[in-house]
C-alpha cells in the first residue's frame, strides 16, 4: 500500500505560511474598534526586560494580538462556540466578560483628529489578566488558564444582550453611606441631594426562568433606599420604566439604555420634583443606525449582528452652551453627531464620558444642578435643559477638583447620583466616589 | 554585557526578595499551546534542525531552542537546569567509575542531596516554614519563590538518570553537553512526561528521521493540540463557573456538573501535553513512553494510577516503593510514603498530600477486599465505584481550602436537602450539551476502535482506504489544527466595554 504524507502537507505549510506572513506583514494593527481598546505594541527591547521575562512575555502578546486575520478568526470562533450546543437548536446562553476597567475616558479632543484613535489607549489588556490561579491547580501538572473572579455575566436572550445584576449587600451599603456622608459633608441643607438608581434590561424580561438568574433589581434599589438618611431623596425610576418596559427602554447589543428609557427615568426625576416634565413629543427626532454596542463585543453573538439597535435622539430646542473640560474648556454639542462615525455611539449623547462638564441654558431661574454619574446619565441630562439654567455633569472616573469646592464656588443646589444598579454590585466604583470626594 | 545581564539578574532577584511576594508568582515558559510556539518557534526550529546535516549539530540545535523554550518566561531559572544538568553529568561519572565501591553511593546520595534539595527549597520551602511555624507558634520569615517551570520533572529525570548509572543499568553519559539535551529537551521539560534516561540514551547518539515517523508525530502532536485547546479550555471555562462560583447556592448537579467539567479539563489538558510531548519527540526522531492509557475507563484506583501520568506513577514505583521494600516488607508503611510523597509532589499544600493519601486508601482496600467482590460483581459497578472515587478525588485537587472541599463535597452528596438543578445549569448543559458528549467521547478509545474497524472493513478495497487514510484522516487533522488555531486567536479577544466601573 502506498503511504500519502498529506499530513506532513496540511501541517508544515499552514505553520510556514502563517508564520511568514505574520512576520512579514507590514500593518500590523494598533487598535481593535471591536475591542475597543488599543493592541499591544511591540515591545521595547531592553537587558532588564529579557532578564525578569517581561520582554517575551510582551512580545507573546503583541504576537497574538496582531496575529493576521485576527477579526476574521475571532468571529469564527464565535460561530464555532454556537457549535458546543444542542445541534440546531437555539437557546440564551450565558457569556463571562473578562475586559471591564475603571476609566471610560475618551481621548482629549485634540488628539481626535485620527477616528482610529477615539479609543482608549490608556487600556491595557494585561491588567485584566493578571490574576492568581484557581485554586489548587498547580503549574505542575495542568495549567488552567488563570482567571478573574469577578467577571461579570452576561446572558443573550433571543437577540438582546443583557448584564447579570448580583445583590451584593455589603456594596449596596457602601454606596448608599458614602451618598449618606457626602451630603453630611455638604454642610448645607439648601443643597438638596437625589439619587437615582436605573434598573437594567434583564429586570424587565418576560420570561421568569432567566429573569431569575440576576437578582431582583426592585429589591436592591429598595434596600439602598432604606440605608439611605432621610435626607437623601431617592428618585423611582423603576416605576416608570417598568409600567413602559414594552417599549424600546434599553439597547439589545449594549448595556446602556435608550434616550426614551432615560426619558422615563427623567420624567419620574421631575414628578419627584414635583414638575411638570415636558412631552417627548416635543422634540425632533433622529436616529442614528445600525449601533452594534459593548454586549455585542462581549458575546460576539450572530443573532445580536444580524439584527442591529438604532439609537434615536431627541434634539434639545431651548439654546444653551457646553463645554467639556480637561485643563481648559472645549466646546461641545450636547449630541455630538461626530461619535456617530465611531463604533461606540453611546458616545453622541453628551459627547461621551469626561472628567466634568457644563451646560448653561437660556432659562435663567437660578437653578443649578451637579450629577455624579456614570455613563448611564449621558443619555440623561440633554433632557434637563429645559429645566435648569446650569447643569455640571461630574464623572467620578476622571474628575479631578475637589466635589466641595465645585460645588460651593459654582452655588450649585441640587446634587443628583445617577448611576445603574450594577455599580452596587462592586465596591469598586462606591471606591472612585470616595477617593474622589477625599481630594 | 554579560556583566549587566547578570547585574540585572541580580538586582531583579534582590528586588523579588525584598518584597514578600504573598502569592507564588507563575513562572512562565513558552507552551505548546501558543500562537508564537505554533507559527513562530516550532516551525524555524523544525527548519534549523532539518537543514543541520549531522547529528552533532542537530543536538545543538534542539539544546539552543531548548534553552529559549525555557528561558522565555523567567531566564533566570536558566541557571538552575544546567546547574542540574551539571552536577548529574559528574554524579553520573563517578558513580560509573566506582562502581561497586564507596563513591559510587556517595555520588548516588549527593545526587539525591542536590536535587531533592533544589525541589525542596524551591518549591516547598514556604510550605514547610508555615507548617513549622503553625506547630510550634513561632514567626520564622519564608520567601515564597516563583516556581522554576519543570522543576518536578527535570530533577526526577536527572535523579532517575544517576539511580539507573548507579545500578549499572545504562553507562553513564560521557558528553557533558548530550546529558544537557536529555534534561533540557523542550519537549518534555514543563510538563512530562517523565522519561528516563535510559530510555532515551541511544536516541541522543542515533535517531531516525523518517516520513513516516514525522508523520506519526504530527498527527500526535494536532491531536494533544485539540485536546488542549478545543476541549481543556473549554471545559475549564465552564467548570470555572460552577467551582469558582458562589458555593451557596450552587444545586447538586452544579457541583457535579462542574467536578465532571473539571475532571475532563485536567485529563484533557495533561494528556493533551504528553500527546504533543509524544509527537513533538517524533518529528526530532525520539520515541518516548505512553503516559496516558485512557484512565477514565478503569475498573479501580489501582488500574487508574496504571493509566494516569504512567511515568510518574513508574517513578516512584521504581525508586521509591521497590527500593522500600514494596510489597514484601513493611507494606503499609511503603504504600503511605509513597502516597503521600505522590500527593505532595502535585504542590506544596496539605490538600494534595490528602488527595495522594486517599488513593493509598482505596489502594490498600482493594486489594484486601474490594477488587475481589468487584469480580463477582457486573462491570458497570466497579467502573460506576471508580468514576466516583476519581470525582471526590478531583474535589481534593482542586480546592487548597480544607474547609470548602468539605462544604463541596457535602453539596455534592445533599440529595433532597437541596436544590438539585438552577437555571444556569440549565443554560450551560443545553449550550454545552454536544461538547459535553464529544468529551465524554474522547475519554475514552471508542474513536480508536472506530478507526480500526473502518480500518478493516476496507482492507478489502484498496483504493477507499487510500482515499480514508491518505485524505480524510488528514483532513481531519487540518481541521484539528485550524480550530485550534482559531480558538486560540479568539483567547487574545478582550474587548473592553467600561461599564462595570
Amino acid at each position: 500500500m502506498k503511504k500519502t504524507y498529506l499530513n506532513i502537507v496540511f501541517f508544515l505549510v499552514p505553520l510556514f505560511l502563517l508564520g511568514t506572513l505574520n512576520i512579514i506583514n507590514p500593518q500590523k494593527p494598533t487598535v481593535s474598534q471591536l475591542e475597543n481598546r488599543a493592541l499591544k505594541t511591540k515591545p521595547v527591547f531592553s537587558v532588564q526586560t529579557l532578564a525578569n521575562g517581561e520582554y517575551f512575555k510582551e512580545y507573546e502578546s503583541f504576537f497574538a494580538d496582531t496575529f493576521i486575520f485576527r477579526e476574521s478568526l475571532v468571529k469564527i470562533g464565535g460561530n464555532i462556540k454556537d457549535l458546543r450546543g444542542f445541534p440546531g437548536k437555539d437557546t440564551p446562553t450565558i457569556v463571562i466578560n473578562t475586559g471591564a476597567n475603571v476609566s471610560q475616558a475618551q481621548p482629549h479632543p485634540k488628539q481626535q483628529e485620527n477616528p482610529e484613535n477615539n479609543i482608549d489607549t490608556t487600556s491595557d489588556n494585561s491588567n485584566t489578566n493578571s490574576s492568581k490561579n484557581i485554586d489548587g491547580t498547580d503549574t505542575n501538572t495542568a495549567n488552567p488558564d488563570t482567571v478573574n473572579v469577578t467577571n461579570g455575566r452576561v446572558l443573550v436572550f433571543n437577540d438582546a444582550a443583557m448584564e447579570i445584576h448580583t445583590f451584593n449587600a455589603e456594596a449596596s451599603q457602601y454606596y448608599a453611606n458614602f451618598i449618606n456622608d457626602f451630603q453630611g459633608k455638604l454642610n448645607n441643607n439648601n443643597i438638596k441631594v437625589y439619587s437615582l438608581l436605573t434598573p437594567t434590561q434583564i429586570e424587565f424580561i418576560k420570561d421568569k426562568k432567566y429573569k431569575s438568574l440576576s437578582s431582583s433589581q426592585y429589591n436592591t434599589i429598595e434596600y439602598i433606599n432604606k440605608h439611605f438618611n432621610k435626607s437623601i431623596i431617592p428618585v423611582n425610576a423603576y416605576e416608570k420604566l417598568a409600567q413602559n418596559s414594552d417599549q424600546y427602554l434599553y439597547f439589545r447589543s449594549d448595556h446602556h439604555w435608550t434616550a426614551l428609557g432615560a426619558y422615563y427615568a427623567y420624567t419620574a426625576f421631575m414628578q419627584t420634583k414635583n414638575e411638570t416634565p415636558i412631552s417627548i413629543d416635543r422634540y425632533e427626532k433622529d436616529k442614528v443606525s445600525p449601533y452594534l454596542g459593548s454586549l455585542y463585543s462581549t458575546t460576539l453573538s450572530k443573532k445580536i449582528r444580524e439584527n442591529p439597535d438604532t439609537i434615536y435622539l431627541y434634539k434639545p430646542f431651548i439654546n444653551h452652551e457646553y463645554n467639556i473640560y480637561y485643563t481648559g474648556a472645549i466646546k461641545m454639542d450636547v449630541l455630538d453627531m461626530s461619535q456617530a462615525e465611531t463604533k461606540n455611539k453611546y458616545g453622541i449623547f453628551i459627547s461621551g464620558d469626561r472628567p466634568w462638564g457644563k451646560i448653561t441654558t437660556e432659562i435663567k431661574n437660578g437653578r443649578k444642578i451637579v450629577i455624579i454619574k456614570d455613563s448611564y446619565a449621558n443619555a440623561f441630562v440633554p433632557f434637563l435643559i429645559p429645566h435648569y439654567e446650569e447643569i455640571y455633569v461630574v464623572d467620578p472616573r476622571q474628575f479631578t477638583l475637589n466635589i466641595y469646592d465645585f460645588i460651593k464656588n459654582n452655588e450649585i443646589n441640587e446634587v443628583l447620583f445617577l448611576n445603574y444598579i450594577l455599580v452596587t454590585d462592586y465596591k469598586d466604583f462606591t471606591d472612585l466616589l470616595i477617593e474622589m470626594s477625599n481630594r | 554585557m554579560i556583566l549587566m545581564l547578570l547585574n540585572n539578574v541580580l538586582v531583579y532577584y534582590l528586588y523579588s526578595m525584598y518584597f514578600q511576594v504573598l502569592f507564588p508568582l507563575e513562572a512562565k515558559s513558552l507552551v505548546f499551546s501558543s500562537l508564537i510556539f505554533l507559527y513562530i518557534f516550532l516551525p524555524l526550529n523544525l527548519l534549523i534542525y532539518f537543514l543541520s546535516k549531522n547529528q552533532v549539530y542537530r543536538n545543538w540545535v534542539l539544546i539552543i531552542f531548548s534553552l529559549c523554550f525555557y528561558a522565555w518566561g523567567e531566564p533566570v531559572w536558566i541557571s538552575i537546569l544546567i546547574f542540574s544538568a551539571l552536577i548529574d553529568y559528574f554524579h553520573g561519572l563517578i558513580a560509573e567509575k566506582y562502581r561497586g565501591h564507596w563513591q559510587s553511593k556517595a555520588a548516588l546520595i549527593s545526587s539525591l542531596l542536590v536535587n531533592l534539595s533544589l525541589l525542596g527549597f524551591f518549591k516547598y520551602s514556604s510550605f514547610f516554614v508555615q507548617n513549622f511555624n503553625f506547630l510550634f507558634g513561632i514567626n520564622l520569615p519564608f520567601h515564597e519563590f516563583a516556581l522554576p517551570i519543570g522543576i518536578s520533572f527535570y530533577t526526577f529525570q536527572t535523579l532517575s538518570y544517576v539511580i539507573d548509572v548507579y545500578k549499572g543499568e545504562v553507562s553513564a553519559q560521557k558528553s557533558p553537553y548530550k546529558l544537557l539535551l536529555f534534561v533540557s529537551l523542550f519537549h518534555q521539560l514543563v510538563a512530562g512526561p517523565i522519561v528516563r534516561y535510559k530510555d532515551v540514551a541511544s536516541q541522543i547518539d542515533n535517531r531516525l528521521h523518517s516520513l513516516s515517523l514525522f508523520d506519526q508525530g504530527i498527527k500526535r502532536f494536532v491531536i494533544g493540540l485539540g485536546k488542549k485547546v478545543i476541549l481543556a479550555n473549554t471545559a475549564g471555562e465552564i467548570a470555572e463557573v460552577f467551582l469558582n462560583g458562589n458555593l451557596s447556592t450552587l444545586p447538586v448537579l452544579g457541583a457535579w456538573f462542574g467536578i465532571i467539567l473539571f475532571a475532563l479539563q485536567i485529563y484533557f489538558d495533561f494528556s493533551g501535553y504528553s500527546d504533543m510531548a509524544i509527537g513533538l519527540g517524533k518529528l526530532f526522531g525520539f520515541n518516548y513512553k505512553e503516559n496516558f492509557n485512557y484512565p477514565y475507563i478503569s475498573r479501580s484506583a489501582t488500574e487508574f494510577w496504571r493509566r494516569w501520568h504512567i511515568s510518574l506513577g513508574s517513578f516512584f514505583r521504581d525508586y521509591l516503593y521497590i527500593p522500600l521494600g514494596g510489597n514484601k516488607k513493611f507494606h503499609l508503611r511503603n504504600l503511605f510514603i509513597v502516597w503521600f510523597l505522590t500527593g505532595l509532589w502535585h504542590g506544596a499544600s496539605w490538600n494534595f498530600v490528602l488527595w495522594g493519601l486517599y488513593y493509598g486508601l482505596l489502594i490498600i482496600l482493594e486489594k484486601t477486599f474490594l477488587i475481589k467482590i468487584f469480580d463477582k460483581l457486573p462491570r458497570f459497578i466497579s467502573h460506576f465505584y471508580l468514576i466516583i472515587t476519581v470525582l471526590i478525588g478531583w474535589v481534593f485537587f482542586y480546592y487548597t481550602n480544607l474547609n470548602t472541599v468539605l462544604e463541596f463535597l457535602k453539596i455534592m452528596f445533599s440529595f433532597g436537602e437541596r436544590e438539585l438543578i438552577n437555571t444556569t445549569l440549565g443554560i450551560y448543559f443545553f449550550n454545552n450539551f454536544l461538547f459535553f458528549v464529544i468529551a465524554l467521547i474522547a475519554c475514552t478509545p471508542i474513536l480508536p476502535a472506530i478507526d480500526e474497524k473502518i480500518t478493516c472493513l476496507l482492507g478489502k478495497y484498496i483504493w477507499v482506504y487510500n482515499l480514508y487514510d491518505g485524505f480524510i484522516k488528514p483532513l481531519l487533522i487540518l481541521a484539528i489544527l485550524a480550530t485550534a488555531t482559531v480558538l486560540l486567536v479568539g483567547k487574545s479577544y478582550n474587548p473592553f466595554l467600561y461599564f462595570r466601573f
